[in-house]
């Protein structure tokens, strides 16, 4: 295990960081927003800034809200207002589609159709699945990206032999190969635990996804491991007219059965029936682990038909995902894990850098062509995301409501504008770097202004009225700009370094970055 | 350090590497899944309930593939590369079919 080792893994660190950079970026880029994407939610859904009510309106009147909606669903979602999410949500299938819709709690009554995916229904789906449905292929380009990301945290420490010391080196005043690598290794040491943890775990959530037939050796059939697993509970339906006892007196005995716990969201089953079954899942705010524990009582009668807690490991299991998920309610542990996310977006973009700003002279002078390819994804990965994003926001704001098939809109505005990004970026190669920081910085500034202009609820009023969600987004949004603002000025008057400069002009002395580019040659 | 630059690792047929990256991530991959249901079977069989051997072996399915990444890239010996990657998932599907007969 001597330097033939080290030059393996050498390879594997740069090589599996150039190829699969850019989705892993995205990735890190969509979970870091996934931290807050029911903030998100609120900033992009106007008719959901609601303020919260300490007496939300009975669960019969809901059920008869939802039922006026579904006819004869055969069953009934509702989901309950928390802290995050201040509305109700209510859901059922109508000819073989999915449809969900907000209700006030206050007053019961149905707020306008979302016209939005949101932050939880395109930039949380987007983080794990990259939203390409297709035989699952968005779930296992995530998932072999994450074992990448694994690989390279792995290569990365064996590469860095004084890891110590990385830690506390940053010299900013050096040339950008240097910059690049000491912000290169100082995010990925400190935030190495978090980034172990965070990758791992998202892998595990899905570990039935990604291990399909890890049951075959030890089950006849999968439908066996299932029940044991998760013992779902279901019954016929008798055909008869039920008479339902009430929703809220359901409920209260499901918070007495679990000694206090609250329900998340419940389903109605076979609603109208004589065999109509009520299930609650029980709330997690309150702790890491994301329990399983349902309830399933008799409509008529409040009988427990079934009960379910999860064993020891698959607890551990469900407090690995928990870690992930951060559904607990906990602004300061919430803030880090969005301030570890930022810092893993900068240890990808830094390393492209890396790779880009060590090979640029060697490659110039070998009329190498592969360095402008590198760079156009480079730039596509990082600033064309962040600029796709924004204008996915703006998109919100300026399509107007009510129009059909208004997400979809939404959602083209952002993958037209990364695909522009990236075409930008291999077209202006190193001039398109200030040119999208100037474009965030602009879009970061026209977002809140659209915002307070369209929907009235400018920093102002959202301080003065506590709509956290929304100052908060509005803030991010204008620290963004000042940053890309900021990014763009400094890169302007830095010396251009494409291959379109001077040869003279380009880079200055490389004294300094010699070594390391040999090093990751 | 500086004999990492010397020491280039010797992949430098393009067909070698595509033959191990394929070993590797897929060979690795189903290697790793038929570990996987082998490691749960085990555990079941000493005591362990059913569906926690199976979430168990599932959860370390991730660091074993992990370590079969690593030791892909590093193993310069392409027949014994070989053998475990391709011929590794058969054994173990062999075994697994095995243990589901018996």
């Amino acid at each position: 295990m001597g330097a033939g080792f080290r030059a393996s893994m050498n390879w594997l660190h740069t090589w599996a960081g150039v190829v699969v950079g850019a989705v892993l970026f995205a990735i890190f880029w969509m979970g870091t927003l996934s931290v807050f994407d029911r903030e998100i939610d609120r900033w992009m859904m106007p008719e959901t800034r609601l303020a919260p009510v300490a007496e939300p309106a009975s669960l019969d009147r809901i059920r008869e809200v939802a039922q006026a909606l579904a006819g004869d669903a055969p069953s009934l979602f509702i989901s309950l207002p928390t802290e995050r999410q201040p509305v109700l949500g209510i859901g059922f299938r109508k000819d073989g589609e999915f449809v969900s819709r907000n209700v006030d709690p206050a007053t019961a009554t149905l707020l306008p159709e979302r016209g939005t995916l949101g932050g939880t229904g395109f930039i949380f789906p987007f983080h794990f699945s990259l939203n390409i449905k297709l035989w699952s292929i968005g779930y296992w380009l995530v998932g072999l990206a994450a074992m990448a990301m694994l690989a390279l945290l792995v290569s990365g420490v064996i590469v860095h032999v004084k890891i110590f010391a990385d830690f506390f080196t940053l010299r900013t005043d050096k040339k950008a190969p240097r910059v690049a690598l000491d912000l290169h290794n100082v995010t990925g040491v400190l935030g190495l635990p978090f980034h172990f943890m965070i990758t791992l775990s998202g892998l595990i959530i899905f570990v039935l996804v990604y291990f399909p037939n890890a049951w075959q050796g030890t089950f006849p059939d999968r439908a066996g491991y299932f029940k044991e697993a998760f013992g779902s509970y279901s019954r016929p339906k008798a055909n008869q007219p039920g008479d339902p006892m009430s929703l809220d007196a359901l409920s209260a005995e499901a918070v007495r059965l679990w000694g206090g716990g609250t329900p998340l969201y419940l389903r109605l089953w076979h609603t109208g029936d004589a065999n109509a079954v009520v299930e609650f899942r029980r709330s997690y705010e309150d702790r890491v682990t994301m329990n399983t524990d349902t309830l399933y009582l008799d409509a008529a009668t409040g009988a427990v038909l079934s009960r379910q807690t999860q064993q020891p490991i698959m607890t551990a299991q469900r407090f690995l995902s928990g870690l992930h998920f951060i559904q607990f309610r906990h602004w300061t542990l919430r803030w880090i894990y969005f301030a570890l996310g930022l810092s893993g977006c900068v240890l990808i973009a830094t390393g492209f850098l890396f790779w880009l700003e060590s090979r640029r002279k060697r490659h110039e002078k070998q009329g190498l062509k592969g360095l402008g390819v590198v760079e156009g994804l480079t730039i596509g990965a990082t600033t064309g995301i962040i600029l796709a994003t924004l204008s996915f926001f703006i998109a919100n704001k300026l399509l107007p409501p009510g129009m059909a098939e208004r997400q979809s809109y939404e959602a083209w505005a952002f993958y037209l504008l990364w695909a522009a990004g990236f075409a930008h970026g291999w077209i202006r190669r190193g001039q398109a770097w200030a040119e999208q920081s100037w474009a965030i910085a602009a879009a970061a500034l026209c977002a809140p202004v659209l915002n307070a202009l369209i929907t009235g609820d400018h920093l102002a009023r959202s301080l003065s009225k506590g709509q956290w969600a929304v100052a908060g987004m509005d803030l991010a949004l204008l620290a963004l700009a000042a940053i890309a603002a900021l990014t763009a000025r400094k890169l302007q008057r830095r010396p251009a370094t494409t291959s379109r400069a001077m040869p003279g002009r380009a880079q200055g002395s490389t004294r300094g970055s010699t070594r390391e580019g040999r090093q990751h040659a | 350090m500086a004999d990492i630059a010397s020491s280039p690792p010797r992949w430098q047929p393009a067909a070698l590497l595509v033959l191990r990256l394929l070993a590797v991530i897929v060979g690795g991959y189903y290697l790793t899944a038929a570990l996987v249901s082998l490691g749960a079977a085990g555990m079941a069989g000493i005591g362990l309930p059913g569906s926690e051997a199976v979430v168990l072996a599932a959860m370390l399915g991730f660091l074993v593939y992990l370590g079969l990444l690593i030791w892909g890239f590093a193993e310069r010996r392409m027949r014994l590369l070989c053998l475990v990657f391709l011929g590794g998932p058969l054994l173990a599907q062999g075994l697994l079919y095995l243990q589901a007969g018996g």
